[in-house]
């Protein structure tokens, strides 16, 4: 069966669940790690370290479902893929740098943060990626 | 590159779907090559030219 619209194979549809699943679940295990010891466990440090050990860990498993899913696409849908990390990738690095020497002489007044960096490189890939499926529609 | 995809697919009264199904692309694919949008790899190459008992170069045409 395909996507309904037609752009995934059987083997991509497959590993979609486990890409979502394990997303997710990084996402939870970061959101344990950052808010557990304010809300759970009043800043102790061992269950501090075990939160972040648990998103690590999840975050190994992400990546390598990551990989399969990328694995399982045909060749026009990694292409797509390629040039969004590749677009993603770039806009990331070059507005974090550029930000960043921004930020140490002085020109902005607040420090820049990796975590608006991250969700700026994941949102360009997100679009790049809805670019490409409509550019090869 | 030019090829022969969409009249080989319609000689046989398959849809996008059908031929991506056999060739076990997405139909997205399927529709990109017979628009000469993207060129396939070649063992996608391979499938298709199999799927239609042809060879490679009687399937897609080079221009170069």
């Amino acid at each position: 069966m395909q996507a309904h619209d037609g752009t995934r194979t059987p083997d991509a549809m497959a590993n979609v669940a486990p890409l979502a699943i394990w997303t997710l679940a990084w996402l939870a295990t970061l959101a344990l790690a950052n808010f557990g010891p304010k809300f759970l466990w009043d800043y102790q440090p061992v269950a501090g370290w075990v939160a972040v050990a648990a998103n690590l860990v999840v975050g190994l498993v992400w990546i390598v479902a990551h990989a399969r899913y990328l694995r399982g696409l045909d060749d026009l849908q990694r292409k797509i893929m390629l040039e969004a990390m590749a677009i993603g990738l770039g806009v990331g690095v070059v507005g974090g740098f550029a930000y960043a020497a921004a930020s140490n002489v002085h020109l902005i007044a607040f420090d820049a943060s990796i975590a608006i960096f991250s969700a700026l490189t994941a949102v360009v890939y997100l679009v790049a990626i809805a670019a490409g499926n409509l550019r090869y529609r | 590159m030019k090829n022969h995809l969409r009249a080989l697919r319609s000689q046989r009264n398959w849809t996008q779907a059908d031929l991506a199904e056999r060739v076990n692309v997405s139909r997205q694919t399927i529709n990109a090559i017979e628009k000469e949008k993207f060129d396939p790899s070649l063992p996608v190459a391979f499938r298709i030219a199999k799927l239609f008992d042809m060879k490679i170069e009687e399937v897609f045409v080079d221009e170069q």
